[in-house]
């Protein structure tokens, strides 16, 4: 009986940290769910409601609401959100294939040749990863708006580019390296051309990483903020996380439609990182590690 | 080397340069034109509203400028503050975490799954989330606090300068805890059992096993940790602007977010590139601190 109790302390011990700690890491979706649901009226309210009391789908409509806070104070309202969101959505796309083209390549050369120049480069990369953001978003923006003058949506594309970039030729080499050289060489020898012989033995074998490598491009380009703010600062145009930021801090709106729009912004990561888990953490892992 | 292998080794060689071009010409013109030019720029008096026009050389003066200027010693004491204790809670909550996920043999695939989302949402979101969590009279902090007897009041919590900082730590140590666990769970997963086995045969206890064989195990995972969560902590930016502003006051200015202020809401371009400079600098002298560290305690 004592050497029962032994081994089943240290495991509710065990079960009580993970139970905690989920509690902290997802209460907080659960407020953002539950106040953008409720009307404002139950919203305000103190004590605030720990379970609503009742349910509305108002909040996510005003974003259609055209007037909503437009020619008050705030330079963006909540209804340009849906814009944003698409404006998001093209930008992430672009910023997506963009890293595939010109990333997988790379990382092939990474993992397969071994030479001065490659390796010279790759510590290139590697010491660029330390560099932070605040330190390239300054000249950055000086020659995109300043001397380039290029338009903000490129000019966004192309700075998300600098941060994804080095992180999907890590992530690909990784996966490059683990996929077994001989059977590429084996179709060679049947009559394959190196293209072909990646085409169809390689990139397959190494799917799994080209998910993962993609799907962090994505997100990465979606949760963009220092670049994006700065960039679009004088235009119309900006990605969702800018006008969720400044919906969150107008102060004139309602704090469901603040919940509702942030809410939103969140669900596209959401699902793709609940579809995806387990790629991603291999994936994040294989990329520190390796 | 015979004729025949020497141009097969050509070929490869050009082959591989050849594939490489995108990448480096991408990464040439994206980071190292922006990098020398903000050289240029920091060691010119440069103004932004004459970009072509030369400026004088003023050799390390924007440094001197920020370096002197009043708040810059508040701004670091800040910076200090905020990346020691995310790194220190980051380490010792992931540690805890890990250890106690490895007990667990059954769901652990859904833990992980649940455990990413905090690290997959956009950071802007975060914040927001947080800050209404601790919006003063109708947030959930607040309402915890008066139901558990804690306080009675209702009133003004990122106002207050200690809880400010605590708020911003907390946001980050969120969002930066599931990257932790995974790294130092791959890192506890690459344990060999048998060492476990070997150590209890000697007659080892829960600590001293963890003490001799789970931690120093772990010494590269934490490294790797360290390394990254140096970097962005401080490079924290878009949870202060969302949740404090560097405020109040100025409690919550740290390091990147005075370099934001410097270059994009006094224009101050030159003393801007400055600061981000130092961070720079800051980041490479902690990577080289742990590399040693680490790597000298690993083959002991």
């Amino acid at each position: 009986m004592a050497f029962k109790h032994k081994k089943l302390i240290p495991n509710l011990g065990a079960y009580v940290v993970v139970l905690v700690l989920l509690v902290y890491f997802l209460s907080p979706f659960y407020w953002l769910l539950i106040s953008s649901l409720q009307p404002e009226g139950e919203l305000i309210t103190i004590p605030p409601n720990w379970i609503p009391k009742s349910v509305t789908l108002n909040n996510f409509l005003s974003f259609l609401d055209k007037d909503l806070r437009r020619g008050l104070s705030a330079p963006t309202a909540a209804s340009d959100l849906l814009a944003s969101i698409g404006v998001s959505f093209l930008v992430a796309i672009f910023v997506t294939t963009l890293n595939l083209v010109i990333g997988v390549p790379a990382a092939y050369a990474f993992a397969r040749f071994k030479l001065k120049a490659l390796s010279f480069f790759f510590t290139f990369l590697l010491i660029l990863r330390m560099v932070p953001a605040v330190a390239i978003v300054i000249p950055f923006y000086l020659i995109m708006t300043n001397i380039l003058e290029l338009s903000a949506l490129l000019s966004v594309t192309l700075s998300h580019l600098i941060f994804s970039l080095p992180f999907t030729i890590w992530v690909l080499r990784s996966y490059f390296l683990t996929s077994p050289q001989t059977l590429e060489e084996a179709a060679r020898i049947d009559g394959c051309s190196r293209m072909k012989a990646v085409a169809l033995i390689t990139l397959p074998l190494c799917a799994p990483g080209l998910v993962a490598a993609a799907i962090f491009a994505f997100m990465f380009s979606w949760s963009e903020f220092l670049f994006a703010l700065v960039l679009t600062s004088t235009s119309h145009v900006k990605t969702a996380p800018v006008v969720v930021s400044i919906i969150g801090s107008d102060i004139m709106l309602r704090y469901g439609v603040i919940n509702a729009s942030a809410l939103t912004v969140a669900i596209a990561p959401l699902f793709v990182s609940i579809a995806f888990a387990s790629y991603l953490r291999k994936g994040l892992t294989a990329g520190a590690l390796k | 080397m015979n004729k025949k292998e020497l141009f097969l080794f050509e070929q490869q060689r050009n082959f591989a340069y050849l594939i490489i071009v995108p990448a480096a010409i991408t990464v040439t013109t994206l980071v190292i034109v922006p990098i020398l030019y903000s050289l240029y720029v920091v060691l010119h008096d440069w103004s932004y509203m004459r970009p072509f026009t030369k400026g004088e050389f003023i050799g390390l003066g924007n440094f001197l400028a920020v370096i002197t200027e009043e708040g810059f010693i508040n701004t670091l004491r800040s910076t200090f503050i905020f990346t020691t204790s995310t790194l220190a809670l980051e380490i010792f909550i992931g540690l805890g975490a890990v250890l106690a996920i490895d007990k667990i043999k059954k769901g652990r695939m859904l833990i992980y799954g649940l455990i990413i989302l905090p690290w997959a949402i956009p950071n802007v979101i975060n914040a927001l989330m947080w800050k209404w969590i601790f919006n003063p009279y109708y947030g959930l902090f607040n309402a915890l606090l008066v139901n558990l007897k804690i306080t009675s009041s209702y009133g003004t919590l990122l106002g207050k300068p200690g809880f400010a900082m605590a708020a911003i730590i907390n946001s980050q140590v969120w969002r930066e805890l599931p990257f932790v666990i995974f790294i130092l769970g791959a890192g506890l997963q690459s344990i060999p059992p048998q060492l476990y086995e070997a150590a209890r045969v000697d007659g080892a206890k829960g600590v001293s096993i963890f003490r001799y064989i789970t931690l120093p195990w772990l010494y590269p995972s934490i490294m790797i940790v360290l390394i990254f969560e140096t970097m962005n902590s401080l490079r924290v930016f878009d949870i202060i602007w969302i949740m404090t502003y560097g405020g109040p006051g100025d409690s919550t200015a740290v390091l990147a977010w005075r370099t934001y202020m410097k270059a994009f809401l006094n224009f101050d371009f030159g003393q801007g590139i400055a600061l981000s400079y130092i961070i720079m600098i800051i980041t490479l002298i902690f990577a080289a601190i742990y590399i040693k560290v680490f790597l000298r305690t690993e083959f002991t």
